[in-house]
């Protein structure tokens, strides 16, 4: 097993996925801060240049933690999807299984340290950015709730990883990379389109942690429903990975 | 002793059937040719025996012990070179050697000599530059250094030579003459010629099953005789005359003469009486050495009349 996981964080190292990584999450966390702090007075500035005279409110602290969460789910998260069916499915198109699976490797560590690897890496790139997301809004606006947005991080994290190991479940059943991403991110515009459905025991289902971590930010959404669907979505990232394991197992592998 | 056994395998893809009956014996220390034409069943077995595929029914034994997806004593133990390697582009020899290495978790302490030991058999040197910038004869090498890495019983090859130039086989031809002091090696090709340079048995597969299993020099001496001959008349005269006899078959224009071969050896002194009778006079003939290729030929008409 330790083998497997040299194995696969050399290709993040060698490809410099962990750079690609650590910089984008970076960039968007400077930039969601950046853009919560002045995105108005760019909007009273341009109108301004037309002639129309416009006051916008003074952004609050919320405006940055929508902006951050919004950057994350419609960059980071369709980037990381790439990335890692990517990772999952490129020793299966580009042919690696014979010379792999013919040495004493087991498909369960084969697959288990592909989870590990992405799960440790979408884990430290997201805490890299949040940290330094965290410093910049407390820089420029003054305050900076870090319970909640643990809470909050914790529920996007959760989100991500489900994504994450659907990628892993089709990129065992698909061959071709097209086929493997084509799944999850049907499922993810269909989260989108499901959010609305929150009544009852729905509130729990995963497709609302893609606006929760926003709304307990805004506290409009009690902690305990976060942290269950949260939960929630990891128990089924679990139960992806038995899937896959399963799937794996029980196939030819050319 | 039998180091690999293949007990009656038989392999379906949907409705074709790729593998009937396919039962083969390897034994220790032999190199095992396993030859066929393209299709006829050779990879599909290799990747049974592999693991690397699943098979209707049919039982696999290397070492005495059963092979299976989750066995790992077969893994242990054999080295494996596929037809067109594909190995890690972002890596260098050494590392991707690295990682075979500790798959097979040997003392880390030996790693180093047996990546070198490893390379120096295959004569690949440069092991700082990246896999993908490698031809595919070096590819080819890498591929026997990963194989050799833990000391294999087994060593199997899918057409290690097929898709390299006429220097590049022939490096690997040597490396495989080099090794087969050490080690059983199971060496599937299309080519005969290449077969019959190392082999000590052959197994023949065509149509996915197995025709024939026999030590090489039982089946180059054990076929029908095979004799050249040339005379002081026009070749096709000769030709025509020997396909209205009793004698022959397989009768063939061959470098300016003529290639038959006997129905019965014995009758070689009739036959002769035969030909002069034609007033033909024989100015040569000898036995003709019948490669693996002509047998392979003979067989398969044989086996498709």
């Amino acid at each position: 097993m330790k083998t497997i996981i040299k194995y696969d964080l050399l290709y993040f190292k060698k490809t410099s996925k962990f750079i690609v990584f650590g910089i984008l999450g970076v960039f968007l966390a400077g930039l969601s801060a950046l853009t919560a702090k002045y995105f108005n007075l760019i909007i009273e500035f341009s109108l301004g240049q037309e002639g129309i005279d416009i006051t916008l409110p003074e952004p609050t602290v919320l405006e940055s933690y929508t902006q951050f969460f919004s950057n994350f789910t419609q960059i980071y998260v369709f980037v990381l999807m790439f990335v890692a069916i990517m990772f999952f499915i490129q020793d299966k198109t580009r042919g690696h299984y014979p010379l792999l699976f013919t040495k004493p490797i087991y498909r369960s560590h084969y697959l288990l340290s592909k989870s590990i690897v992405i799960t440790a890496t979408v884990v430290v790139s997201y805490f890299v950015s949040a940290l330094f997301f965290g410093y910049y809004t407390y820089f420029l606006f003054g305050e900076f709730d870090v319970g909640l947005f643990l809470i909050a991080s914790l529920a996007f994290i959760a989100f991500m990883l489900l994504m994450v190991h659907l990628g892993l479940v089709f990129s065992v059943v698909f061959k071709t990379y097209l086929g493997a991403i084509m799944v999850p991110i049907a499922i993810f515009i269909l989260f989108g389109l499901l959010t609305p459905l929150d009544g009852g025991i729905m509130k729990y289902l995963p497709q609302h942690l893609l606006v929760y971590p926003v709304s307990l930010m805004a506290q409009s959404v009690e902690t305990s429903v976060v942290v269950i669907t949260s939960l929630i979505a990891l128990g089924i990232s679990g139960g992806l990975i038995y899937l896959s394991i399963k799937l794996f197992q029980s196939k030819s592998l050319i | 002793m039998t180091i690999l056994e293949v007990r009656h395998l038989n392999k379906y893809y949907d409705d074709f059937k790729a593998l009937d009956d396919v039962s083969i014996t390897v034994k220790a220390n032999e190199v095992y040719g396993f030859i066929g034409r393209n299709g006829a069943g050779k990879t599909t077995t290799i990747n049974s025996i592999l693991s690397l595929i699943d098979f209707q029914s049919g039982e696999i034994f290397f070492d005495g012990k059963e092979v299976s997806k989750r066995t790992m004593y077969d893994k242990r133990h054999i080295g494996y070179v596929p037809d067109v390697p594909s190995f890690p582009r972002y890596l260098t020899a050494r590392d991707f050697l690295a990682f075979v290495y500790d798959t097979y978790q040997l003392p880390v302490n030996e790693k180093e000599e047996a990546i070198k030991a490893a390379l120096f058999k295959v004569q690949l040197e440069d092991t700082s530059k990246k896999i993908s910038g490698y031809s595919r004869g070096m590819k080819q090498r890498l591929a026997i250094a990963q194989a050799l890495i833990h000391k294999p019983k087994l060593l199997v090859m899918d057409e290690p030579t097929s898709a390299l130039d006429p220097i590049g086989r022939k490096d690997i031809l040597d490396i495989i003459r080099a090794l087969k002091k050490d080690l059983t090696i199971f060496y599937s090709t299309h080519i005969l010629e290449d077969a019959q340079k190392v082999c000590d048995t052959i197994g023949l597969i065509e149509k996915g099953r197995i025709v024939f299993e026999k030590p090489l020099k039982e089946i180059i001496n054990h076929q029908k005789q095979a004799f050249y001959m040339e005379t002081d008349s026009p070749v096709n005269e000769v030709l025509k005359c020997l396909k209205g006899s009793d004698f022959v078959n397989d009768e063939a224009l061959f470098n300016g003469g003529v290639l038959f071969t006997l129905k019965d050896v014995d009758k070689l002194v009739s036959f002769q009486k035969y030909i002069n009778d034609k007033m033909i006079g024989i100015t040569l003939l000898r036995p003709h050495e019948k490669t693996l290729e002509d047998v392979f030929v003979e067989v398969l008409n044989e086996n498709n009349h």
